[in-house]
């Protein structure tokens, strides 16, 4: 893959954190009529996550889930390439990756989405 | 004499021929890197324990409320300063660079948007910081749903 599309998919990640985590938060106190000053109230970490699960917005959370595990994936191979010169061990750092991606894409989304809160 | 930056020589890398652009990206990387290690764990811990309950005790405990402030602190942070990168990226802020004209300093934008986001950031981390912190520590932790 070249690396102007790694990177374009490291934006898009952010961006469904950065704009889209708040929508959904907001979407949540108007749907479920959450009290703003509850919501102001309210422990973040508690919110965001728990929050998906509990109004069981499952597909919306595994969408959240999934970018977490590809923008951080992408940023610890950033970290890691910035190590490393040669070029036959950066293609072994991205199919390591991948397979990273992967596997942890799918016990991330299976742990929220499926394991009850 | 101070040597150019170069890429492959690690993270001795990001604190060397420092402008506020390069601490900020030191930052990020300190941030990015703090996050990825509080939150990938986590589904392997409720995988291996087939629940959500221990991990969410641990948090309710003080090291647990801890890590999870530095967490909600760098996240913000990230966040804020992953939207100024995305700006300058694709063109939205642009300005023109300076270079120190003997040391070989990365360059540093000067625009006045630039100089915008760059306070923007630095006043919201920490005012909207200390309120996430304050709020991951003693905030309600159940949800009040008016259905």
């Amino acid at each position: 893959m070249r690396e102007s599309t790694i990177r374009w998919l490291v934006h898009v990640g952010a961006l469904i954190m950065t704009i889209g985590i708040p929508i959904a938060v907001a979407a949540l106190a108007i749907v479920h009529r959450m009290p703003f000053m509850d919501l102001m109230r309210t422990n973040p970490l508690l919110i965001i996550p728990y929050a998906f699960v509990y109004v069981g917005w499952g597909a919306v959370w595994a969408v959240i889930a999934a970018d977490w595990v590809w923008h951080g994936s992408l940023g610890i191979r950033r970290f890691v390439e910035e190590f490393v010169n040669d070029p036959k061990l950066r293609r072994i750092i991205n199919i390591l990756i991948l397979i990273f991606i992967i596997v942890e894409g799918f016990v991330m989304v299976y742990s929220l989405v499926f394991v009850p809160a | 004499m101070e040597s150019t930056l170069e890429s492959g020589r690690g993270f001795g890398e990001w604190f060397r021929a420092l402008n506020i652009e390069r601490v900020l990206a030191a930052i990020h990387k300190i941030t990015g890197i703090y996050m990825v290690l509080w939150l990938f764990p986590r589904p392997w811990i409720v995988i291996i324990t087939g629940h959500w309950s221990s991990l969410l005790a641990f948090d309710m405990t003080p090291i647990g409320k801890f890590l999870a402030a530095l967490f909600v602190l760098s996240f913000l942070f990230h966040g804020l300063n992953g939207l100024r990168i995305l700006l300058i990226e694709y063109g939205i802020i642009s300005g023109w660079p300076v270079r120190h004209p003997i040391k070989p300093l990365p360059a540093l934008r000067v625009s006045r948007f630039h100089r915008v986001a760059l306070l923007l950031i630095i006043v919201i981390t920490i005012i909207g910081g200390a309120y996430a912190i304050y709020l991951t520590v003693y905030g309600l932790t159940h949800l009040v749903m008016g259905v």
